[in-house]
């Protein structure tokens, strides 16, 4: 009759090896002895022992591997003449029993601290790396189309979880560095290393699902819900290829492909849904509205519209209302930007202010009463108050001071 | 393989060579170098395993048997002559102490 078995889901990085060790020492002490690795630790049942385990990281194997290498099994051979019976071995981890008291430690303390920091560096560096990179893109986009990005409060939500993102990468980082700098004391001063858990350790992995959970909710809140659906749905399938490639442990090719193809399969899904759900959003368009400002509100009513596009944009840090009005006998179109935050219609203007027509504008400050207008060489007014931004083209050119205190009335410019 | 910055091999590395004068295998130098140190010397598995992959890669040593895991190794002609150089270096110091120590 095959004996009991349990698999405990606990997790332990490779700092934390030798807290890893007293677990499994623990563990045995209660009669439940470590066999293997697959979607968590796997112990069969047994006579308690007081058995002695040393975890340590092997730097030869790769973060992918999920059974030994011949490079590891090699290793092993050497450890058990040392006294060292190999467990199993997966990622970077290998998990040895002692089998001889006088069995002799199998890393010294300088050796342990380079293939640990090793290891757990790329894993540091490499997350600090992408959340950077995720976030100066984000910063470029808003950069390079500022009111596309500051008006719309899903771009606020994903680049806002972005660098969040990166101020808790960032975080690890230093962590990481201090731990180095930690261990280096320690050995100066000959005095044996530790390598266990500390509190920060604890709450690493709670911190990030709470910043993607508030994105989740966050988006879901201004009915973006099907972008945290999506991203769900990618976090599931990866998670559920891990757990299968944890599960039957292919060797490390096979491995490698399964993680590629899978990859890329949830990749082309996602953004297959991404497409398809964006198109149905942008066939509901949430954003078009009734133009707050038509050409009668300003001069005489010219009819009914033969075409109208008005869309509006709104976040926490303002609206962004786009209207353009075709008449048989007329046209106007203008962006209205109002804004409470100075610094938000600074990156408007400065948005607007691109290109060679209103670079080589005029300067129509005085006629329009404002902070500053310019007449760009393509007819279009860019005027600025407190509070507000009208960029403004219409038929009745050049505006005359009474059509200009009819467009300031009609769109509360003051 | 010697220390880069002092051109000198460390304790262990010393004892690993020595015992690689004869054909050896890999699992067995422990055990060797304990003797040959009259028990003052340990080498761990880990430092061992490394210590043999540098040596192969910088040629001071040669695999001369693979058998499934277990391989065999010999020191090389450059091999002991870095041996040899430490040697000489370790007795002229010495030699050079034993006026103090009389």
């Amino acid at each position: 009759m095959g004996m009991k078995k349990k698999t405990v889901r606990k997790t332990f990085c490779y700092r934390n090896c030798d807290d890893f060790a007293a677990y499994l020492n623990h563990m045995a002490r209660l009669g439940w002895h470590f066999k293997e690795h697959r979607t968590g630790l796997i112990f069969e049942q047994g006579e308690p022992e007081d058995s002695v385990y040393a975890v340590e990281v092997f730097s030869k194997a790769d973060e992918t591997d999920t059974r030994p290498l011949p490079e590891t099994e090699e290793f092993a051979e050497y450890c058990e003449a040392a006294g060292w019976k190999f467990v199993d071995a997966w990622r970077k981890f290998v998990v040895f029993k002692r089998i001889r008291p006088d069995a002799v430690p199998i890393m010294t303390d300088e050796e342990r601290f380079e293939a640990i920091s090793e290891a757990d560096g790329h894993s540091v560096w490499r997350w600090l790396g992408v959340s950077l990179a995720w976030s100066i893109m984000q910063l470029l986009e808003f950069h390079s189309g500022f009111k596309y990005s500051i008006f719309r409060n899903r771009e606020l939500i994903i680049a806002g979880t972005w660098f969040l993102l990166f101020l808790l990468a960032a975080a690890r980082a230093v962590q990481f560095l201090f731990w180095k700098r930690r261990c280096v004391r320690r050995m100066e001063q000959g005095r044996k290393l530790f390598f266990g858990r500390d509190a920060s350790d604890k709450w690493d992995s709670w911190l990030y699902l709470t910043i993607l959970g508030i994105q989740a909710l966050s988006l879901a809140y201004i009915g973006e819900g099907w972008i945290a659906l999506v991203i769900l749905g990618m976090a599931a399938a990866l998670i559920l290829m891990g757990f299968l490639i944890a599960h039957f442990r292919p060797d490390a090719t096979v491995s490698a492909i399964i993680q590629t193809l899978g990859g890329f399969a949830i990749c082309i899904a996602a953004l297959t849904a991404f497409t398809i759900l964006g198109q149905s959003e942008r066939q509901l368009d949430q954003a078009v509205v009734e133009p707050p400002v038509v050409y009668s509100d300003i001069w005489d009513d010219p009819g009914e519209p033969e075409d109208i596009y008005s869309k509006r944009y709104e976040s926490v840090f303002g609206a962004w209302n786009i209207c353009h009005l075709e008449y048989a006998d007329g046209e106007l179109y203008y962006e209205v930007f109002r804004s409470d935050h100075a610094w938000v219609l600074d990156g408007v203007w400065r948005d607007i202010m691109k290109g060679r027509a209103t670079k080589e504008g005029t300067d129509c400050t005085e006629l329009w009463d404002a902070e500053i207008a310019i007449l760009s060489t393509a007819d279009y007014y860019k005027v600025r108050f407190e509070n507000v931004i009208l960029d403004i083209r219409c038929d009745r050119h050049p505006l005359t001071e009474a059509d200009i205190a009819s467009i300031v009335e009609a769109f509360g410019l003051r | 393989m010697a220390r880069e910055q002092l051109q000198t091999l460390t304790e262990p590395m010393y004892y690993i060579l020595l015992a690689l004068t004869e054909e050896c295998c890999g699992v067995d130098i422990m055990e060797k170098v304990r003797t040959l140190s009259r028990g003052r010397v340990t080498v761990g598995p880990g430092t061992l395993y490394a210590m043999l992959a540098k040596f192969e890669e910088k040629d001071i040593i040669r695999l001369t048997a693979a058998d499934g895991r277990r391989k065999s190794y010999i020191i090389t002609d450059a091999g002991r002559e870095e041996l040899k150089k430490e040697f000489e270096r370790l007795q002229t110091m010495v030699r050079d102490g034993a006026f103090f120590f009389r």
